[in-house]
């Protein structure tokens, strides 16, 4: 069984967009976003995945990748 | 909504401590008394007390009401020799001393059997209500836990709460078969008479599942709260 592992630290890196200015932007603290970019979540919500692409401007598939085991 | 439900909860919690303190406190305080009586019943000699108690019965039944058959019955051997054999009244056994009949009008003068209360049994009485009030101080201290964890709480769904909860379900079924049989105990002691006879309390084994119940709720609840606070 495989995993989904999110990919937003890498994203961010390339736009060079620090934490808190995605969190203004997205609307999500920043403590939550660092749970994102760390890994710490198992679930997003479509709204949050639009609002991080729309920032972003990237597809959900840059930001979640499958790994297999 | 969520902060006004879980300030709620909290205000729940607070209301329950207050309330468990004073139960506490309360219940901590007439078991200091029946102790205090318990042990000067022990410094007394046991020659101190002894009563004994039966109860005098006089009772006049017009029985012209329930019309001639019944009175015709009524005057029959069979009803008198029944009569001789005795009565039983709320566990009390009542000999008839004397039962007339004259006419339509039944007269019994009868008395209870001798009830001895000594100190000895004042003493296992007194230490039995002492037992049974630390019980109900444990069970006021698991109400309390529960209640901290209320207040405390910034979810009812939290795994400090279901623990506490769980725990006080569990104690309160030894606490409802040791109270049960110390009330037997005392009665049997004050009266001179066993009573084995099982009462079954449906109100407090409803409580205890619906207790059971809300813990499975909770755990449900708390399964979901994760997963709930792991969503972004």
């Amino acid at each position: 069984m495989g995993q989904i592992i999110l990919r937003l630290d890498r994203v961010m890196a390339d736009r060079k967009i620090s934490l808190n200015e995605l969190s203004e932007k997205v609307g999500v603290t920043n403590v939550n976003l660092s749970k994102m970019k760390t890994g710490k979540i198992s679930a997003i919500r479509f709204s949050t995945l639009e609002a991080i692409c729309e920032a972003l401007d990237c597809q959900p598939g840059d930001i979640l990748e499958y790994k297999k085991d | 909504m969520r902060e006004k439900s879980v300030k709620t909860v909290n205000v729940i919690g607070l209301v329950g401590k207050i309330l468990s303190i004073i139960a506490i406190v309360f219940t901590g305080l007439g078991m200091s008394g029946v102790l205090i009586a318990t042990i000067a019943m022990h410094i007394l000699p046991k020659s101190f007390l002894d009563v004994r108690i039966n109860t005098g019965i006089k009772a006049i039944v017009d029985m012209s009401g329930f019309g001639d058959e019944v009175v015709n019955a009524l005057n029959s051997d069979e009803f008198a020799e029944g009569l001789e054999n005795g009565a039983s009244f709320n566990g009390n056994d009542i000999s008839m001393a004397s039962v007339r009949i004259e006419g339509s009008k039944l007269y019994v003068d009868g008395e209870t059997e001798i009830t001895e209360i000594n100190v000895r049994n004042i003493r296992i009485v007194l230490w039995l209500a002492v037992f049974s009030m630390a019980m109900a101080i444990v069970i006021c201290v698991f109400v309390l836990r529960l209640s901290e964890a209320f207040r405390v709480c910034s979810t009812p769904f939290c795994n400090l709460v279901i623990s506490r909860m769980n725990q006080l379900a569990i104690c309160l079924i030894p606490w409802a078969i040791v109270t049960w049989i110390a009330e037997k105990v005392a009665t049997s002691l004050m009266s001179n008479s066993v009573n084995l006879g099982v009462n079954v309390n449906f109100a407090f084994i409803g409580a205890v599942i619906l207790l059971f119940g809300l813990v499975q709720i909770f755990k449900y609840g708390a399964v979901l709260q994760q997963e709930a606070d792991e969503t972004l």
